[in-house]
C-alpha cells in the first residue's frame, strides 16, 4: 500500500515536470512565419509532440487506474460484509465508464493529431495551433482526473463516509450559480415585488448580481490602467512605435537568414542563371507578369520583352533592377516585397531567354536598341535615373 | 377618481408589422444576392443597378432602417400606449410617420441603386432624404412625447426610458453626421474631411448600431419578454444601472472602428477603454432578460416566442462580449477590414434583431387578430432553420477572417510577402459560398414565418381598437417615503429626455472637439494638394459606384501592410477628402497608394474585365463607365462647394476648371492610345483612372524629394 502510493507520487512529479517543460517550450517558441525547406522546430510540431507524449502518459495512467480499480475492488470485497452494495455498484459503474472513455479519448486525440500532421499550409498553421492547444488542455484535464481517481482508488484519499455521491467529479453548478447571482428562491418573490405594474408587467427588486458589479468595477480599472499606460506613463508603445519595433526585428531576422543563404544576390552581383533557373522564372512569369507583358512576353499594357529595344536597358543586371525597384511612373511596380532576390534573378534570366523569340502579335519596339557591348561602356549613368535604387 | 374610457389603436402597429416583415424579406433577399455575388461575380450582371458596390448599401440600409426600423415602430406603437394607459397622442402623426418612413425607404432604395450616395456607411442617403428623415423623426418624437405627457400612468417603465434615449440620440447622431453641403439636387459633400469625417462617421456608425439596433430593441425586450413569459422583470435596480451606464459609455466607443488608422492615438485609446467598460452594462440587459425567465424555463421548451427571445438575448450577449474584445488593439489588428467584422454584426443582426423581431411577431400577430398562432410546429421549424442559418453564416466568416489574416501577414524568411492579395481572395471564396448558403437558410426560415403569420391572420379577425379604462393622473402627487430615488426621474419625462441627451452628448464632445480644434492632431503635409477637377469628378464616380464597400484607403502601420501597399497612411493626407473613403472592409486590396502602381491602360482593361489584368479576381465589371459621360456641367459647382468647405482652390478657379479637366483627360487618352486603346476623353472611365492614378501620389512626391535632398 505504502509502496504503491510512493510510486504514484513519483509518477505525479514526473508528470508535472513533463507538463511544465512542454508548456515552457511551447511558450518560448515564436509563432511560425515560414515553411522553408530547412527543418525548423515550429510550434505545431512541438505541440503535436507534446500531445503524443501526454497521450502516452494517459495510457500509462489509464492502466494504472485499471489496476488501482482492481485493487480497490478486491479490497472492498474483503470489507463487503460491512459496506452497502449500492455504493459498490456506483463505484463500479463509474470505474467502467471511465475505463471505457480511455480508448475513446485516445482516439480523439489521434484523430486530431492526424489532422495536424497532414499537408498543413502556413495559412492554417495558426488555426491548427489553437486546435492543438485545445487538444492539449483536454489531455491535461484527463490526466488530472485520472490522477485524482488513482488517488481515490488506491486509498490515498478517501471520500467522506457520509457523502452519498462522490463530490470529486460532481460540482453542484446549480448551487454555485445561485450563489454567485445571489438568487432568492422563487417562492420568496412576493417580498421582492416593487409594486410596479405596467400593463401587467411587474418588477422585482432583486439585487444586481455581485459578479456583475465586480466585473464592471474591474473593467473600469482596466480602462484607467490602459489609458494610464499608453498616455501618462507611456510605457506601452503607440502604433507607430510598435511598427518601428516590428520592422527592426524583422530586419535583424532577415539579415541573419540571408547571411546563411545563397540567394543574397542584388543588381550588382546577379548573373544569368542556367536552365533550371529559367524554368522557375517561367513559372513565376506565367502567374505574375503575363497580365501586362503578354503570355509570351510579346507585350500588352507593358512593353514587348522579346525584341532588342529596351526602355531601361536590357542586360541581366538592368532587368533585375527593373523588376526589383520597378518604374513607378511608367506603371511597372516594384516587386521586391513580392519576390526574393533569387526569384527576381530567375525572372530576369527567363526574360533574357525571351530575346529574339519573336512571338506573334508582338508590340512595337519601345526605347533604345540595346546591346551588351555598348552597355558596358555607358554603365555609369544607369543608376542615376532611378531614385529608389540609390537609396 | 373617475375612470376614463379610451381605445388603443391596433391599425398602426399592424401596418408597421407588415412593413417590417415585407422589408425584412426584401433586405435579406438582397443580402443573399450580394453574398452570392462575392463568390460568383457574374451575378453582378454587368448592370450598374445590380452591381455589388451599389447593392450592398441597399442591403444594409434595408435591414437596419426598413426591417429593424419598422420593427421598432411596431413595438413602440403597440407598447407605448399600453404602458402609459392612453392612446397615441395623434393618429395623424402616426400615419404621417408610417407613410413617410415607407416613402423614405423606397426613395433610399431607388437613389442608392442609381448611384446617389454620400459615401458614408449606413448614412449613404443624399441630403433631400436626410432632411425627410429628420422631419419624420421629429414627427415621431412629437407623437411619443404627446403621448407621454397625456399619460395616465405616473411613472415611466424601463422600456420607455430606452425609447426616449434612443429617440434623442438618433436625432443627434443623424443631424451631426449628415452635415453636408449640397452641390446639386442629389449630390452633396460631407462638411467634414479626412480624419475628422472618419471620427464623426464612426461616432455615428457605432452609435447607430447602439441606439437604433440595440437600445430600442432592449426596450422591446423589456415589454415583450415579460409579457410572453408571464414573469416579472428580474431586477429594477439592474435596469437602472445598466440603462444609464449603457447610454453613457456607448457613445464613446466609436473610435474602436478606427484602430491603427491615422486617427490620433489618444482618441483610439479612448475608444478601446470605453468599449471594455461597455461589456457589463451591455450584459446587464441580457441578464435582466434571461433572469426574468427564471421559473419559466419549462415554458421556453414549448413556446416558440420564448425560444426566439432566449436565442435573441443570448446572441446579444455574445455580440456584446465580442465587441469589446474586437476593440482590443491586437484583436482588432486581425479583425479590422476582415470578414470577422461581418460575422460579428450578423450575430447581432440575425440573432439579436432578427430573432427578437420574429419572437415579437409570433406573439403580436395572434394578439392583433384575436386568435392563436396557426402552427407552433412551423414556428419551431423556423426557429431551428434560423439558428442553423446563423451558425452556417458566422463560422465560415470567422474561419475566412483568420485564414486571410495569416496569409496576408505571412513573410518568407527572405523578407518578402508570401502571398499576393489575389491568393487570399481565392482561398476565401469557398467560405463566401457557405456564408451565402447560411443566409439563404435564414431567409427560408423567414419565409416560413410569413406563411405562418398570414395563415394566423386569416384564421382570426383583426381587432382594430381595444377598449381600456384608467383614472387620469392627479395634479398633486406625494411620493411614498420608501420610494427609490430613481422614481423621481421616471415621473419627469422631460428631465429624463434632457438628462439622456447630456449623458450621450459628453462622449462625442470630448472626442470631437479636440480633433477639430487642436492642429497637432492632424499634422499638415505641404505636398498634399487639392484634387484636380478631373480627379474630383473621378472621385465622385468612385463614391457613387460604392468602391469603398470593398476597397479601403487606409494603410495601417503594420509591416505586412506597408510591404504590400506602401508607406502607412498619415492624417495629413486626407485633409481634402470630403467625404473620407477609408472603408471598413477589404474584399479587394487597399487603394491608398494605388496611384502610379499600374499604367493607365491596366486600369482601363481592369475596370472592363478585371480578370484580364488580375486573374482570379472577384471584382465586378464596369462597362457603363465606358459609355457614360463625365458630368462636366457640375464641375463648377463642385469646385465652388469644395472651396466653401475650405479646400484651397484659387479664386474663380471654377471658371477655368473644365479647361484643366479636358487637358488632363486628353493626356490620359493619349497615354492609352500608346497602348493601342482608343477612347474619347469625355467618358467616365477617364475621370476614374485620373483619380486612381492620383491616390497616394502627393506624399510619394514629398518622400522622393526629401530623399534627394538628403
Amino acid at each position: 500500500m505504502k509502496h504503491l502510493s510512493r510510486k504514484i507520487k513519483l509518477r505525479l512529479t514526473a508528470l508535472v515536470l513533463l507538463l511544465s517543460t512542454t508548456i515552457a517550450r511551447a511558450a518560448a517558441e515564436v509563432p511560425p512565419v515560414n515553411n522553408d525547406t530547412n527543418f525548423k522546430l515550429d510550434v505545431n510540431t512541438v505541440l503535436t509532440a507534446c500531445a503524443f507524449l501526454l497521450l502516452i502518459v494517459i495510457f500509462v495512467l489509464g492502466s494504472t487506474l485499471r489496476s488501482a480499480i482492481f485493487f480497490y475492488h478486491e479490497k472492498r470485497k474483503k470489507e463487503s460484509a460491512a459496506s452497502s452494495s449500492g455504493a459498490k455498484l456506483l463505484s463500479l459503474i463509474i470505474a467502467t465508464l471511465l475505463i471505457a472513455t480511455i480508448p475513446a479519448m485516445a482516439q480523439d486525440a489521434t484523430a486530431n493529431n492526424l489532422q495536424t500532421s497532414g499537408p498543413s499550409t502556413i495559412k492554417d498553421a495558426e488555426v491548427l495551433r489553437w486546435v492543438l492547444y485545445s487538444v492539449l488542455s483536454l489531455e491535461i484535464i484527463v490526466i488530472f482526473l485520472f490522477t485524482k481517481m488513482i488517488r481515490f482508488f488506491t486509498g490515498i484519499t478517501t471520500f467522506k463516509a457520509t457523502s452519498k455521491k462522490p463530490p470529486l467529479f460532481q460540482i453542484d453548478f446549480a448551487k454555485i450559480w445561485t450563489r454567485i447571482n445571489k438568487f432568492k428562491p422563487i417562492e420568496e418573490e412576493t417580498s421582492l415585488d416593487t409594486g410596479h405594474s405596467y400593463d401587467g408587467i411587474r418588477e422585482l427588486n432583486n439585487v444586481t448580481p455581485p459578479w456583475f458589479i465586480a466585473g464592471f468595477v474591474l473593467s473600469i480599472l482596466f480602462a484607467i490602467i490602459y489609458l494610464y499606460r499608453y498616455h501618462v506613463a507611456e510605457s506601452a508603445p503607440l502604433q507607430i512605435e510598435e511598427y518601428n519595433i516590428a520592422v527592426a526585428e524583422a530586419k535583424v531576422k532577415q539579415a541573419e537568414y540571408l547571411k546563411k543563404q545563397a540567394n543574397n544576390v542584388d543588381e550588382n552581383t546577379v548573373v544569368l542563371l542556367g536552365k533550371d533557373g529559367v524554368e522557375s522564372g517561367k513559372a513565376l512569369f506565367a502567374t505574375n507578369c503575363v497580365a501586362c507583358h503578354g503570355d509570351k512576353g510579346q507585350g500588352g499594357v507593358g512593353p514587348n520583352l522579346t525584341d532588342n529595344y529596351w526602355l531601361h536597358k536590357g542586360g541581366i543586371k538592368d532587368v533585375f533592377k527593373s523588376i526589383k525597384y520597378g518604374w513607378q511612373e511608367k506603371g511597372m511596380k516594384s516587386w521586391k516585397d513580392d519576390f526574393s532576390p533569387n526569384q527576381i534573378a530567375q525572372l530576369a534570366s527567363f526574360v533574357e531567354s525571351l530575346k529574339g523569340s519573336n512571338p506573334p502579335g508582338g508590340k512595337e519596339p519601345q526605347g533604345d536598341l540595346y546591346s551588351e557591348e555598348a552597355a558596358t561602356t555607358t554603365k555609369a549613368d544607369t543608376t542615376k535615373t532611378n531614385p529608389e535604387a540609390t537609396k | 377618481m373617475e375612470l376614463q374610457k379610451f381605445y388603443y389603436d391596433n391599425k398602426i402597429p399592424k401596418l408597421f408589422a407588415i412593413a417590417c416583415i415585407f422589408w425584412g424579406v426584401i433586405g435579406m433577399l438582397v443580402g443573399v444576392l450580394i453574398a452570392f455575388q462575392l463568390a460568383f461575380p457574374v451575378l453582378n450582371f454587368g448592370i450598374e443597378y445590380t452591381t455589388f458596390g451599389r447593392v450592398r448599401p441597399i442591403h444594409t440600409n434595408a435591414v437596419i432602417f426598413a426591417f429593424v426600423g419598422n420593427g421598432i415602430f411596431t413595438g413602440v406603437y403597440y407598447s407605448l400606449p399600453r404602458l402609459l394607459k392612453t392612446p397615441m397622442w395623434s393618429n395623424a402623426l402616426s400615419k404621417i410617420h408610417f407613410w413617410g418612413w415607407q416613402l423614405i425607404i423606397v426613395a433610399a432604395a431607388l437613389s442608392l441603386a442609381m448611384g446617389y450616395t454620400s459615401g458614408k456607411e449606413y448614412a449613404e442617403l443624399e441630403w433631400p432624404i436626410d432632411i425627410a428623415i429628420t422631419l419624420i423623426w421629429v414627427a415621431f418624437g412629437i407623437n411619443i412625447f404627446g403621448t407621454i405627457l397625456t399619460r395616465r400612468e405616473r411613472h415611466l417603465y424601463v422600456a420607455i426610458w430606452f425609447f426616449i434615449a434612443s429617440w434623442v440620440t438618433i436625432a443627434m447622431l443623424h443631424i451631426v453626421n449628415s452635415f453636408e453641403l449640397p452641390v446639386s439636387f442629389m449630390k452633396s459633400y460631407s462638411w467634414y474631411a479626412g480624419v475628422q469625417d472618419a471620427l464623426v462617421q464612426w461616432w455615428y456608425g457605432h452609435n447607430a448600431v447602439a441606439f437604433f439596433l440595440t437600445t430600442p430593441y432592449l426596450g422591446l425586450m423589456y415589454y415583450f419578454l415579460p409579457k410572453a413569459a408571464g414573469r416579472p422583470v428580474y431586477s429594477y435596480k439592474l435596469s437602472i444601472v445598466h440603462f444609464w451606464s449603457l447610454i453613457f459609455l456607448y457613445i464613446w466607443a466609436g473610435p474602436h472602428h478606427l484602430l491603427y488608422t491615422a486617427l490620433p492615438d489618444w482618441a483610439q485609446s479612448l475608444g478601446t477603454a470605453f468599449s471594455i467598460m461597455l461589456l457589463l452594462p451591455s450584459w446587464g440587459g441580457m441578464l435582466n432578460g434571461l433572469f426574468t425567465l427564471r421559473g419559466a424555463w419549462d415554458k421556453v421548451r414549448e413556446d416558440p416566442v420564448l425560444k426566439f427571445f432566449v436565442v435573441a438575448v443570448t446572441c446579444y450577449g455574445m455580440a456584446t462580449f465580442e465587441g469589446p474584445m474586437l476593440s482590443l488593439k491586437n484583436v482588432n489588428a486581425i479583425s479590422h477590414y476582415s470578414d470577422w467584422t461581418i460575422a460579428h454584426v450578423h450575430i447581432g443582426a440575425l440573432g439579436w434583431n432578427g430573432f427578437l423581431t420574429f419572437g415579437m411577431m409570433y406573439w403580436l400577430i395572434p394578439k392583433l387578430f384575436d386568435t392563436k398562432l396557426y402552427s407552433k410546429k412551423l414556428a419551431a421549424t423556423h426557429f431551428w432553420i434560423g439558428t442553423l442559418g446563423i451558425i452556417l453564416y458566422a463560422i465560415p466568416m470567422y474561419w475566412a477572417a483568420f485564414r486571410s489574416y495569416f496569409m496576408l501577414s505571412a513573410f518568407t524568411p527572405e523578407g518578402q510577402l508570401q502571398y499576393q492579395f489575389i491568393d487570399v481572395v481565392q482561398t476565401v471564396v469557398p467560405f463566401y459560398v457557405l456564408r451565402a448558403l447560411g443566409g439563404t437558410l435564414y431567409l427560408a426560415g423567414v419565409l416560413i414565418m410569413v406563411y405562418n403569420l398570414i395563415k394566423t391572420a386569416k384564421q382570426g379577425s383583426f381587432v382594430a381598437t381595444e377598449a381600456a379604462e384608467a383614472a387620469p393622473l392627479t395634479k398633486q402627487y406625494v411620493a411614498p417615503a420608501k420610494a427609490h430615488w430613481h422614481s423621481f426621474i421616471e415621473r419627469k419625462p422631460i428631465t429624463l429626455l434632457v438628462l439622456s441627451l447630456i449623458v450621450v452628448g459628453i462622449g462625442g464632445l470630448v472626442e470631437m472637439v479636440p480633433t477639430f480644434l487642436i492642429k497637432s492632431n492632424i499634422p499638415t503635409l505641404s505636398s498634399v494638394k487639392p484634387y484636380t477637377p478631373l480627379e474630383l469628378q473621378g472621385r465622385d464616380i468612385y463614391i457613387s459606384e460604392g468602391c469603398y464597400n470593398c476597397h479601403s484607403q487606409m494603410i495601417r502601420p503594420f509591416r505586412y501592410e506597408v510591404a504590400r501597399y506602401g508607406d502607412y497612411s498619415k492624417a495629413g493626407e486626407f485633409v481634402y477628402d470630403h467625404p473620407f473613403q477609408w472603408g471598413s472592409k477589404r474584399t479587394g486590396p487597399d487603394l491608398a497608394r494605388e496611384g502610379g502602381k499600374y499604367p493607365d491602360s491596366w486600369h482601363f482593361n481592369h475596370m472592363i474585365e478585371p480578370v484580364s489584368m488580375s486573374p482570379g479576381s472577384i471584382m465586378p465589371t464596369y462597362p457603363w463607365l465606358y459609355e457614360k459621360q463625365i458630368d462636366i456641367a457640375s464641375t463648377k459647382s463642385k469646385i465652388y462647394a469644395m472651396r466653401k468647405l475650405g479646400v484651397p482652390y484659387p479664386k474663380n478657379y471654377e471658371a477655368v476648371a473644365n479647361d484643366d479637366l479636358k487637358k488632363q483627360a486628353d493626356g490620359i487618352v493619349e497615354n492609352l492610345r500608346k497602348d493601342k486603346i482608343n477612347i474619347k476623353s469625355d467618358k467616365q472611365i477617364i475621370a476614374l483612372i485620373a483619380y486612381l492614378q492620383r491616390l497616394g501620389k502627393d506624399i510619394k512626391a514629398e518622400q522622393s524629394s526629401s530623399t534627394k535632398t538628403q
